[in-house]
């Protein structure tokens, strides 16, 4: 008899909790046409920017795939026919499906082209579109990082920076000058 | 040896040394930059400053610089001493005060010396926050690239350019931190040894350009050990490659061999790899309507015809070659038999080589190795011309004069290693050096003499020297006053060294030089000196080839034109650089069929009614025999595209599908990998039985691993081919040797022939070689440096050559027209890279300038020669050092040709322009 | 007061002929050369009057002369090196000795040739010396003329070649292992030592290197013997000096002094004091290249033994006057240039360190250092010493401005403390171009 009660209690009970869900307020996100926040340093899509000068910042030094944990970007750095052009990826891969969004490779990355956005939504049905190359990577701005230009702060030659003109460069020594 | 104590620790050392290379050969990390193992201290970085402490009770000790300080018994040091390493750390930061920001952009990173020593410093902040001073760089040429901001001024460059390797062209400008290194003005470096400064530089001043082209980070490279086949030395390199494309050759240590350096040529002449005009696909053409045939599962379509072309031939002949290895040699000599075998070279040079052998095997004089003509203190050169030829050789040399005059600086109780101090004591002295052939390079400047003269002259020479040497050796009654004094001048400097060497070389044709040489070797091994001696021979396998033996190429020529033989299958060989270009085009004419296995397009490919693709060196395993008679190893670095497979494998593929019918297989057919390629290649010949020796087989293992090509820090291996295939295939298994393809493996120690790139924790760049060595600059630890498989069993010789040849008389109107090499243009593989290319010169004919009046040529002038049934626009040079009465031909791919040595009638054959008017 | 060096030197800058040279004793040494003098009783002679080096180094001629190998088996030829190359900023006083009695030279170096057996000597002289240059070509052709050169001695087989060599430029030519390569025709890198140039020297063979006022002295032992030479000085050291004064002084010049003279003498007895309306702050020695001696030090004997070395050393004794009209920074500043500027590239601590020296002290010139700066300069000073670079141009280098760290502390302080120099804001007609 006693457990008659008990078993109407928890039912009642039970049914009132649902009841008065009707008037609370959803968490249900409705999602695409709300976008849930995603702080900019969120580790989402894979984007190769360029600097401020509008030139890709990419300049093959195969760090970033040296660092991914799993292989998976692979480039080739282009020969450049005149030696003072920029250095800049011939070719340059990621595989989605292997990625892990680790960030490992913007860390290493010297010139902070290569940059983790807050984007997730990479979906595909057939593995093989996951398989972004330059175009798919390569964007028309900045990025997080708005001022980092690398050309300005290393010494080799190119097209927009000679010697000497750099971030605290002098002017090329003379060699064939007899003052002191 | 001696004791040292290092941080309370005592260790046992070669007082001979400094203390930096004593340091390190025990694995302790001190840092430098100017030092080098093969060049010695000078002092300059000032980044190896240890902590030397008077005894046991002085506290504070001074800062000393080990490079510049002997390991001598009881020298009490420390490397951790709190001062030196701030010291050190600081020398890192004063050169980071102009170290530009290019490491991203800078090929030398990733195994970078700078990059090493920075960290092992820990220096890490940047105080300094002014203006870094920069520079303009210069274009050096094909081969190397100047990127002058970055240099730390370590004086390595221009140390090893003009003291080590006898250059002229590069040097240092300017003083404080505004020093140059450089040319005068911009150019191609002229020295045939300048690669060697993108290893020697520790900074990316000088980077290897044709690596450029094609750039890879080292850890991403899949390298494995390889042979360079570019001249009869054998130096030995590692290969690397990456995305089925080779990428670059950098040397491999062999303390025997090259040492540290290789010549432009080996590290430069690989791009025949990836030519354009590989054959990458096995071809079967209907006699002269090529057409491609695709390849069906199973055995390939030209397999099968050729295997029925063999076993229906009326007589087949097989025609090897000096640049195939052993193995692929051995594997068509048992298919076809060694009666119907070849050695596919002509009959002059098979002549030459059988005197060679028998001069080693049956003499008592050995062969030297590269090492052993460092070491010599007197040199005597019958012919060659060793820059041009065998340029590593030349190399040695350059160091074989500093050995005489060492003397004196033991005396002045100069260490050896003090380079500076020795080279200021020594100042232009120099042992004995003569030279002999039959034209002057840049390389004679060091001889003590030189003789230039025709090729029958300076086999006189030699009798004469061997005559004024050895008790019953013949000797030259009629010489000349000059010559007779030069003879003695050679014969004194001989006996009165240790280490005697007599070099010849085969490129002249003169069976006399050989055997003179080997006379004078053999008269300084009777009057109780050690003498060596050296033959340049002209491919990687001329040894090898001629120790497997088999007929002329006058005699496969014979069997094709009577008709013994139909079928002929040729390895690796293009004939027209063989024989005269009618008797070929008759030969391959008059064949049935012609199948031919090599790499790249040629004259000999082109006549191919099959053609099957061959697995250049890189893409193959094999074994070459060098001139001094050393086997040795080379390993596939990767696994070739298309239908490009081992010579040795095509050969037998082809054994198996001939016996298909006849039921049991034999020979070659039985070969399933290469351990049954090397074991039948032991028992080919008497003379190969020690070819198992030269490194573990297939399958060798350490802790039940292989040895992995590729670098633990191998990247991109799940995007390379994702735009193909989203497949990733497991990589491919090498049954072959211990090698693996992959990144796993064992990283412990190895045999040294399995090791193909040198890195150790903390020494990411080819310094690391250092950690390999028990004493810096000596051998590898425990290593196998190849097989010498010809060493002398007799304990004096059996009797002189006799037969002197006449003093040279030219018939009139017949000049002996002779072959000079070109280091860049007489290799058949190294010409087909661009780098290379643009260095070969135009085709020239030299004459000395009294032959040029009589016929009345100008210096520089253009005329058209007929030789041999063709034209040939050359460029006359007028040069004092080309013997009267001989013509040299400069042997470029424009000429290739001709057959040299051969008599010319010049006043017919030449036209000039005012000749061609004329007519 | 005898001044044997400069006693006969022209007031009116004309030089001494060889007449005049012989008429006044010159030559005469040579005789006894010929009367039974061996070369190693000269070499004893000079070890017991104890002439020291006056290029700066103060090293026992005697000794030095002692490491060339002699007798039958040595090499030869060998060699003896006057250097002439007189750099050191602020030095002036071998040029006094050319220019007024160029034959001097020559008879001193034809001794210490004879001394170790040299055939072949070598006068490397400064480049910018024209006036030495041409006197010292008058005076080797009339001595070769005379048959003091070129010829056997009379009564000897001793005969000596002398040959006037003019440097190409640079400071690092000074050093005497530089110079030798510069001899040579290479470049004016220093030598490792050991070996040194008495066993491997020019071109490999023994040579000594002997600056040319030690050179000067060596007639005068030989005619008066070591007794007088050491009655001539005031302490163990012997001999005479030429001392000089530059800066702010009423009186700036040069005197031949007993060696041990002291500093407050010099300057006050002989230069006359500070110049009107400024006063003393310090003083450099010798040159450039030696530490700040300041109002504690002057009564120091200026020898070679006298100064302890935790307060300097003697150098040159050509000594420049830090006044405090002129800000020391700067005057550093002065410096440090210089020898950034001489190094010659070789070693990394003095290449890459020097400049960076000197661009530091611009910094506190312009106002724009900061204490990590200081603690900068310490480190170099502490780390430029000698053994730590390949020579001892850095060391040098930093021998002035530990000094100046150590006295001027102060002065460094407020140049970063008020942004700017001191003495800049101070009238700028006072401003010092050192």
């Amino acid at each position: 008899m006693m457990n008659t009660w008990i078993y109407a209690r928890n039912l009642v009970v039970g049914l009132w909790i649902v009841f008065k869900r009707t008037f609370t307020k959803p968490v249900t996100v409705q999602y695409p046409e709300e976008q849930p926040y995603l702080p900019p340093r969120w580790r989402g899509r894979i984007v190769l920017t360029r600097d401020p000068d509008g030139e890709e910042r990419c300049v093959a030094c195969y760090l970033c795939s040296a660092a991914c944990p799993v292989d998976c970007i692979s480039l080739q750095a282009a020969d450049n026919p005149e030696a003072h052009e920029r250095r800049y990826p011939a070719f340059f891969r990621i595989n989605f499906s292997r990625c892990i969004y680790c960030g490992m490779c913007e860390e290493a990355c010297p010139t902070n082209a290569i940059q983790l956005i807050p984007d997730f939504e990479q979906s595909e049905y057939a593995r093989r579109n996951l398989v972004y190359e330059k175009e798919d990577l390569l964007i028309s701005g900045t990025g997080k990082y708005h001022d980092y230009n690398f050309y300005r702060m290393a010494g080799v030659r190119t097209r927009d920076k000679d010697k000497g003109q750099g971030e605290h460069e002098l002017p090329p020594v003379d060699v064939k000058s007899l003052m002191p | 040896m001696a004791t040292i104590i290092v941080d309370n620790k005592s260790y046992t050392v070669n007082e001979q040394q400094n203390l930096l290379a004593a340091c390190l050969g025990h694995g302790l990390n001190v840092p430098y930059f100017c030092w080098h193992p093969a060049m010695g201290s000078v002092g300059a970085c000032r980044q190896c400053a240890v902590k030397q402490f008077k005894d046991d009770r002085d506290q504070s000790g001074r800062l000393v610089m080990s490079c510049m300080t002997p390991a001598t018994n009881g020298t009490r040091i420390s490397i951790d001493d709190p001062e030196a390493k701030a010291f050190r750390a600081s020398v890192i930061e004063w050169l980071m005060v102009n170290h530009p920001h290019d490491c991203p952009v800078c090929d030398e990173g990733g195994e970078c010396h700078l990059q090493d020593m920075t960290v092992m410093t820990g220096h890490v902040y940047r105080r300094y926050r002014y203006q870094k001073r920069t520079h303009r760089n210069q274009s050096l040429g094909p081969f190397i690239r100047h990127e002058m901001n970055r240099c730390i001024q370590c004086y390595r460059c221009v140390r090893y350019y003009r003291d080590y390797a006898g250059g002229h062209d590069l040097n240092v400008f300017g003083s404080h931190d505004a020093v140059y290194f450089g040319r005068e003005q911009d150019g191609t470096l002229e020295n045939e040894f300048s690669g060697n400064l993108v290893e020697v530089c520790p900074t990316g001043v000088f980077t290897d350009k044709t690596f450029f082209h094609h750039y890879t980070r080292k850890w991403d490279l899949q390298a494995a050990q390889s042979i360079c086949p570019h001249c009869s030395l054998g130096c030995n390199t590692t290969a690397a490659e990456r995305s089925g494309t080779l990428r670059r050759i950098t040397n491999r240590f062999n303390s025997q061999v090259n040492g540290y350096f290789l010549c432009d040529r080996g590290r430069f002449g690989y791009e025949y790899v990836n030519s354009p005009h590989r054959i990458k696909r096995a071809v079967m053409r209907q006699k002269r309507h090529p057409s491609q045939l695709g390849t069906t599962e199973g055995v390939p379509q030209p397999l099968e015809f050729t295997a029925d072309c063999v076993r229906q031939a009326r007589g087949i002949v097989g025609i090897g070659s000096p640049r195939a290895s052993l193995e692929a040699n051995v594997a068509l000599q048992s298919l076809v038999g060694p009666q119907h075998f070849y050695q596919g070279i002509d009959e002059q040079e098979g002549q030459l080589l059988s005197t060679i052998l028998k001069v080693l095997q049956t003499g008592p004089v050995p062969s030297a190795s590269i090492h052993d003509a460092e070491q010599s203190d007197a040199v005597f050169v019958l012919g060659a011309d060793l820059l041009n030829e065998a340029p590593r050789l030349a190399l040695a040399l350059l160091q074989s004069i500093r050995q005489q005059p060492m003397e004196q600086v033991d005396e002045l109780k100069i260490p050896r290693w003090d380079e500076a101090a020795v080279r200021n004591a020594v100042q232009n002295r120099r042992g004995p050096l003569f030279l002999t052939g039959y034209q002057r390079t840049w390389f004679h400047e060091y001889a003590t003499d030189t003789y230039f003269a025709a090729p029958d002259d300076i086999a006189r020479l030699g009798f004469a020297v061997a005559g004024s040497i050895g008790q019953g050796a013949p000797s030259v009654p009629d010489l000349s006053t000059e010559v007779r004094d030069l003879t003695q001048r050679i014969a004194e400097a001989l006996t009165h060294a240790q280490r005697p060497l007599i070099i010849a070389g085969t490129e002249s044709g003169s069976q006399a030089t050989i055997e003179a040489a080997a006379n004078v070797a053999w008269a300084l091994h009777q009057q109780g000196k050690q003498p060596r001696l050296s033959f340049v021979l002209p491919e990687c396998n001329s040894v090898g080839l001629a120790l497997l033996g088999g007929g002329s190429l006058n005699d496969a020529f014979d069997a094709i034109r009577r008709g013994k033989a139909d079928t002929v299958i040729v390895l690796e060989n293009d004939l027209y650089r063989r024989a005269e270009q009618a008797n070929v085009d008759a030969f391959f004419e008059t064949a049935q069929t012609v199948v031919v296995i090599d790499s790249v397009e040629n004259g000999t490919t082109a006549h191919a009614d099959v053609l099957l693709p061959a697995a250049t060196g890189p893409e193959s395993d094999g074994t070459f025999v060098n001139q001094e008679g050393r086997a040795q190893r080379f390993y596939q670095v990767f696994v070739p595209d298309g239908d490009v497979k081992e010579s040795w494998r095509w050969l037998s593929d082809l054994g198996r599908a001939t016996s298909q019918e006849g039921g049991s297989e034999s020979g070659v057919a039985t070969w399933r990998n290469f351990d049954d390629a090397v074991s039948a290649t032991a028992i080919a010949a008497p003379m190969l039985a020690r070819i198992g020796e030269v490194a573990p087989s297939a399958s060798f293992r350490l802790v039940g691993q292989k040895v992995p090509r590729q670098s633990e820090r191998c990247s991109g291996r799940t995007s390379l081919i994702s735009h193909l295939t989203m497949h990733e295939p497991p990589p491919p298994v090498d049954h072959d040797s211990p090698l693996g393809f992959t990144m796993e493996g064992y990283r412990g120690p190895l045999p040294s022939p399995l090791i193909s790139q040198f890195w150790a924790p903390g020494w990411n760049s080819i310094q690391a070689v250092n950690t390999y060595q028990d004493e810096v600059g000596g051998p590898l630890r425990d290593e196998m440096p190849g097989v010498r498989l010809i060493e002398p069993v007799a304990t004096k010789a059996a009797g002189w050559f006799t037969t002197i040849p006449r003093a040279y008389q030219p018939p009139t109107h017949q000049w002996l027209l002779l072959a000079l090499s070109a280091v860049f243009g007489s290799d058949e593989l190294s010409n087909q890279s661009p780098a290379i290319a643009e260095r070969i010169g135009k085709p020239f004919l030299s004459l000395h300038p009294s032959d040029g009046a009589r016929l009345t040529l100008e210096d520089h002038s253009t005329i058209d020669l007929v030789l041999q049934g063709t034209t040939y626009r050359l460029v006359v040079h007028l040069d004092p050092s080309t013997p009267v009465g001989t013509a040299g031909l400069s042997l470029v791919p424009e000429v290739s040709g001709v057959r040299v040595p051969a008599w010319v009638d010049l006043l017919k054959a030449i036209q000039t322009e005012q000749t061609r008017r004329a007519a | 007061m005898e001044r044997p060096l400069t006693q006969h030197i022209h007031p009116d800058g004309t030089t001494r002929t060889l007449r005049e040279y012989v008429k006044t004793g010159g030559y005469r040494s040579l005789q006894r050369l010929s009367s039974g003098l061996a070369p190693k009783d000269l070499q004893r002679l000079v070890t017991d009057a104890g002439l020291r080096g006056r290029g700066g180094g103060g090293f026992l001629t005697g000794t030095k002369w002692s490491f060339v190998p002699m007798g039958a088996d040595a090499q030869k030829p060998k060699y003896i090196v006057a250097n002439g190359d007189e750099m050191e900023p602020g030095t002036f006083k071998d040029r006094v000795l050319m220019e007024g009695d160029p034959h001097g030279l020559v008879e001193g170096m034809i001794l210490a040739g004879y001394a170790i057996d040299a055939e072949i000597g070598y006068i490397f002289l400064r480049g910018e010396y024209h006036l030495s240059a041409q006197r010292l070509t008058e005076a080797i052709a009339e001595a070769y003329a005379a048959g003091y050169l070129g010829k056997p001695l009379p009564g000897m087989g001793f005969r000596f070649d002398l040959h006037l060599h003019a440097s190409a430029g640079r400071y690092i030519c000074g050093e005497e292992t530089a110079l030798i390569n510069a001899l040579e025709g290479k470049r004016a890198v220093p030598r490792a030592k050991p070996p040194f140039p008495q066993t491997v020297g020019l071109w490999g063979k023994p040579t000594v290197v002997q600056n040319v006022e030690t050179l000067y002295n060596i007639p005068h032992i030989v005619n008066q013997g070591s007794d007088w030479y050491h009655r001539l000085s005031r302490t163990q050291d012997g001999g005479t000096k030429i001392y000089g004064i530059s800066g702010r002084v009423a009186n700036p010049g040069w005197w031949e002094l007993p060696l041990g003279t002291t500093a407050r003498e010099v300057l006050e007895r002989y230069a006359g004091g500070m110049a009107d309306g400024v006063r003393f702050r310090g003083l450099l020695p010798g040159g450039i290249s030696t530490a700040f001696m300041t109002e504690e030090h002057l009564d120091l004997p200026l020898d070679f033994s006298s100064i302890p070395p935790e307060v300097g050393r003697l150098g040159t004794a050509t000594m420049i006057v830090l006044d405090d009209h002129t800000c020391p920074v700067r005057f550093v500043l002065n410096l440090e240039k210089f020898f950034a500027r001489e190094s010659c590239g070789w070693c990394t601590p003095c290449r890459e360190g020097l400049p960076w020296v000197a661009r530091i002290l611009m910094s506190f010139e312009e106002g724009r250092a900061t204490s990590e700066d200081l603690s900068l300069l310490k480190m170099h000073a502490k780390w430029l010493a000698p053994g730590h670079t390949f020579c001892g141009l850095a060391p040098g280098a930093m021998a002035p401005l530990q000094s100046a760290l150590k006295y001027f502390h102060d002065d460094f302080e407020r140049h970063i403390s008020t942004e700017g120099c001191p003495w800049s804001k101070k009238s700028s007609q006072q401003r010092v171009l050192v």
